[in-house]
């Protein structure tokens, strides 16, 4: 005879089970939560293991008051291999005034990238590079191309990268870089197509600028640095670049361009100024420039790392030209041109967010089922965070 | 080049929201917008034409950061304080204005204009409107041109006014001192005296401005093309030429007259009531003449203090060189009366009187010319029908139309209540609004608003309007000397006005054809 499947007996065999197993073991009944422990601390609403904080400060105050006895510029480059390092310390640097000048006729590039999927063993990416024109005080060309859109997967990048690199040397690359992040590349590749276009359209006294270091970083050979270089030289042309995210250091991790911002409006107040950082010989090997770290208006809160290509004017005449470009109120001390540049260049949110919609209509254009394209796109943090 | 210019005068930005009673559009930095500023939107979608007021202007940027703006100007303050001023490279592609918007209406495909009732398309073309697109305003515009459109700072060639056979239903005229109410004034009294008879005014005048135009190169009524023909002068004081002296019978000074002239405690008025009781209608007579207030206080049984007090409103108003207390002397109100009837303009030159005589001479009159037409009214239609539409105007009516001045014995209230029957209109010309009593405001049907600083001032008028101008506040406190808000039941919305300045109406008007010149030969004819 089949046992009943309601009533006494079964509702005995439920509780019997969680008894006698004690899988989730008695429900706590009438403790209270526990107050946070001696060793923990209430910041905010949340617990922080006690002591932590004032650990973390003192181990930062101590890295930047007296870390090293050299000038170390992290990231490297492609080809270059380790980091640059020379003897050096920030309070030795020669800071002196830059005297704005007339800007003249300034290009300026920037890049603009997202992510439109994730899928791990692929992306697709979203980028492009704009750049615009400054003449006589105004914007007299913004050119914010439409956005390219590429699907890559491990093979994909590569072939991707071969094409990319051979646009920008004019030859088959003679070393792949890695590319743990492709959008980052796209978009580095483009800016560099671009600040190459834009060379050959300016006119002697022109300056090009390029939104980052001279140096090309890890992505982009140096190569192709050397054929901006020369292409410019040819013309008359100036060639600078603005880093916003420096990589420059005092030892191992104390920002260089902070220190010496610091040191700066402590012993200078609010003026222009600008501190060659690339005065080991050991730059001139390397490097198409010169690097320094240049505050380019009185008021500026920030500081930035600037490299000057060797060009038809003195690099001071160029740091002139860039504080000329760095008196907009709306980012003072930062070259204006630059920053237009980042507008016309930038996907917003609402951008991301009209490209992944897009991006999932074409899915499912292509035959890929709703079902399909939801699992595609989801993501488990967001499910957590929003429990 | 100049096509360029052009569509950029007229081009003005794009709307982008917000709802049906409220629209708003953005537009260049460089685009000059003013409140009150007439602009329309062409739908294309459902082929209207919407028209807009401007009535609010602010600046937006792009930045998504909204405190962009806040933050930008620290930074030039820092530079202006670090002695190195920074400069706001492309302003006119970063920046641009946010016009807030009152709908007006719209003009449908058939050329009718609609109240504004749907939304305009989305982000339609927003420009400055041309005349054609007032068009339709023009048959509702009357035939007494005050003004022409304004837009903002500009003009529009379309004239302003009012029908004349509106006049009945009374008029206000708000402002602050300065902004132009004796101006305008002197346009309106203008306008009817240019209209042959067809309508009549009666005015006040406690400064002689209305009459001699006022101090430097103004000019007044005296100099109107018509006034020679149409234009009757009374004065209380010897005032040159052209003028008549103003006689009126002590007779006929009601009791009404002096409750509206003077501030009467109980006292006095029980005073009053014992006297004419004692004496009928020689009281004032008996009271101003009498050699001891004491004794007379005691035989009308009232306190000598009130009964001097009585005594020296008495002896002023004996003492006033218009009023005769001969009742041989016939007085000059009936001959105003009939002047008014016929179409004539009357202007009462009352400077020199205070202002409480001012007023009783005002009243005096307006009781006479309310009690005339009433009386045709009922006993003569076919003669009433005839009457021209005639308008009172007081200035600082908020004397007489206050709710303190609310007795029934005040001539004026009446006229508000009830003088459209009788085609008697009031013209309260008025720097207080706020003092005038809200019920008999509601009783006015067009409001010419004037500059007005006073916020208690707006808000009593936008009670009482016929138009909504609450959203108006600002543009009304910001209006120029000269510029006005009309309105009333005739136009669609409260119209912006520019007031002709007087001096140059004048040059506009036609006065009374000359006689043909004497042909050459004509006497000879004759002698032979």
């Amino acid at each position: 005879m089949r046992p009943p499947r309601t009533g006494v007996g079964a509702r005995s065999r439920c509780s019997v089970l969680s008894e006698r197993t004690g899988i989730l073991g008695p429900m706590p009944t009438g403790a209270p939560p526990q107050p946070p422990g001696p060793l923990d601390e209430l910041v905010g609403a949340d617990r922080v293991v006690a002591g932590r904080i004032d650990q973390a400060a003192d181990y930062v105050v101590r890295l930047l008051r007296d870390p090293a006895s050299e000038i170390r510029v992290v990231g490297g480059q492609l080809e270059l291999g380790d980091d640059l390092v020379v003897p050096g310390h920030p309070d030795d640097i020669e800071l002196r005034a830059i005297e704005p000048c007339d800007p003249g006729r300034v290009w300026a590039i920037d890049g603009g990238s997202c992510v439109v999927a994730d899928g791990r063993a692929f992306q697709v990416a979203a980028f492009r590079a704009a750049r615009v024109r400054f003449d006589r005080g105004s914007t007299d060309l913004v050119d914010a191309p439409p956005l390219e859109i590429r699907a890559v997967s491990g093979a994909l990048v590569r072939d991707a990268a071969r094409e990319a690199l051979t646009d920008l040397l004019g030859h088959e690359p003679d070393a792949m870089p890695d590319l743990p992040r492709p959008v980052d590349a796209f978009r580095e590749w483009g800016e560099w197509r671009r600040v190459l276009d834009a060379i050959a359209e300016a006119v002697t006294g022109d300056l090009v600028l390029v939104d980052g270091s001279l140096h090309g970083g890890p992505l982009v050979p140096p190569a192709v640095v050397r054929r901006a270089h020369d292409e410019a030289q040819d013309r008359g042309v100036s060639l600078a670049g603005v880093v916003k995210a420096s990589t420059l250091y005092w030892g191992r991790n104390a920002p260089l361009v902070t220190l010496l911002k610091r040191r700066a409006d402590r012993e200078l107040g609010p003026v222009r100024w600008a501190g060659r950082i690339s005065n080991d010989p050991v730059f001139g090997r390397l490097y198409i420039g010169d690097i320094f770290v240049a505050h380019l208006a009185p008021t500026a809160p920030y500081a930035f790392r600037v490299d000057v290509a060797h060009g038809p004017a003195p690099a001071d005449e160029v740091l002139g030209r860039l504080a000329g470009l760095g008196s907009d109120p709306a980012f003072v001390g930062y070259p204006y041109p630059l920053a237009r540049a980042h507008q016309a260049a930038r996907v917003t949110g609402y951008g991301v967010a009209d490209l992944r919609r897009a991006f999932r209509g074409a899915l499912s254009r292509h035959g890929l089922s709703d079902d399909d394209i939801e699992v595609l796109f989801q993501d488990f943090h967001e499910v957590l965070n929003r429990s | 080049m100049d096509d360029d210019r052009d569509v950029r005068h007229t081009y003005k930005g794009r709307i982008f929201g917000k709802s049906v009673l409220e629209a708003t559009f953005r537009s260049f930095y460089g685009t000059d917008l003013f409140l009150g500023e007439l602009l329309a939107a062409e739908d294309l979608e459902r082929a209207r034409r919407f028209l807009f007021r401007v009535i609010q202007v602010t600046y937006g940027s792009d930045s998504s950061d909204p405190g962009w703006a806040e933050r930008t100007a620290g930074a030039f303050m820092s530079g202006d304080a670090a002695g190195a001023p920074y400069e706001l490279h492309d302003p006119e592609q970063r920046l641009y204005k946010v016009a807030t918007c009152q709908p007006l209406g719209y003009i449908d495909a058939a050329g009718g204009f609609r109240k504004p009732k749907s939304l305009p398309a989305q982000f339609a073309r927003v420009t400055s409107p041309t005349a054609d697109d007032f068009a339709f305003l023009r048959e509702r515009m009357g035939d007494l041109g005050i003004g022409v459109l304004r837009s903002g700072e500009d003009t529009i060639d379309l004239e302003v006014g009012i029908r004349g056979d509106t006049l009945t239903s009374h008029v206000g005229v708000f402002a602050t001192t300065g902004m132009g109410k004796s101006n305008l004034m002197k346009v309106l009294a203008g306008q009817i005296l240019a209209s042959r008879g067809r309508y009549a005014i009666l005015t006040f005048d406690p400064h002689g401005e209305y009459l001699e135009g006022g101090s430097g190169l103004r000019r007044g009524l005296r100099e109107h093309p018509w006034a020679a023909e149409r234009l009757r002068v009374y004065a209380t004081r010897a005032s040159g030429a052209g003028a008549t002296a103003l006689r009126l019978s002590l007779a006929e000074l009601t009791q009404g007259d002096l409750q509206t002239a003077y501030q009467w405690s109980h006292a006095q008025e029980d005073a009053i009531y014992r006297a004419i009781r004692a004496f009928g209608d020689e009281w004032i007579v008996e009271i101003g003449e009498a050699l001891d207030a004491a004794d007379l206080a005691e035989q009308l049984g009232v306190a000598t203090s009130t009964m001097q007090v009585l005594q020296r409103r008495a002896q002023r108003i004996l003492d006033m060189p218009c009023v005769s207390r001969d009742p041989s002397q016939p007085s000059l109100a009936g001959r105003i009366v009939d002047e008014l009837m016929d179409g004539y303009s009357v202007l009462v030159d009352t400077s020199g009187l205070s202002s409480m005589e001012e007023i009783l001479v005002a009243s005096v009159i307006t009781r006479r010319v309310l009690d005339a037409y009433g009386q045709l009214y009922l006993e003569d239609r076919e003669r009433f029908a005839a009457l021209p539409p005639t308008l009172i105007a007081l200035e600082e009516a908020q004397r007489v139309l206050s709710k303190a001045q609310r007795g029934d014995e005040n001539v004026f209230p009446r006229v508000a209540r009830e003088g459209r029957k009788f085609k008697v209109g009031l013209c309260a010309v008025s720097q207080q609004p706020k003092l005038i009593d809200d019920e008999l405001l509601s009783q006015f049907n067009t409001f010419f608003v004037l500059g007005l600083a006073d916020e208690k001032d707006r808000t009593i008028l936008r009670g009482s309007s016929k138009q909504d101008i609450s959203d108006l506040g600002p543009e009304i406190q910001t209006l120029m000397p000269g510029e006005a808000i009309v309105t009333n039941l005739e136009a669609p919305f409260a119209l912006p006005a520019q007031i002709y300045l007087y001096e140059d109406y004048l040059k506009s008007v036609s006065g009374p054809s000359p006689l043909p010149p004497i042909p050459q030969d004509a006497a000879e004819g004759f002698v032979d």
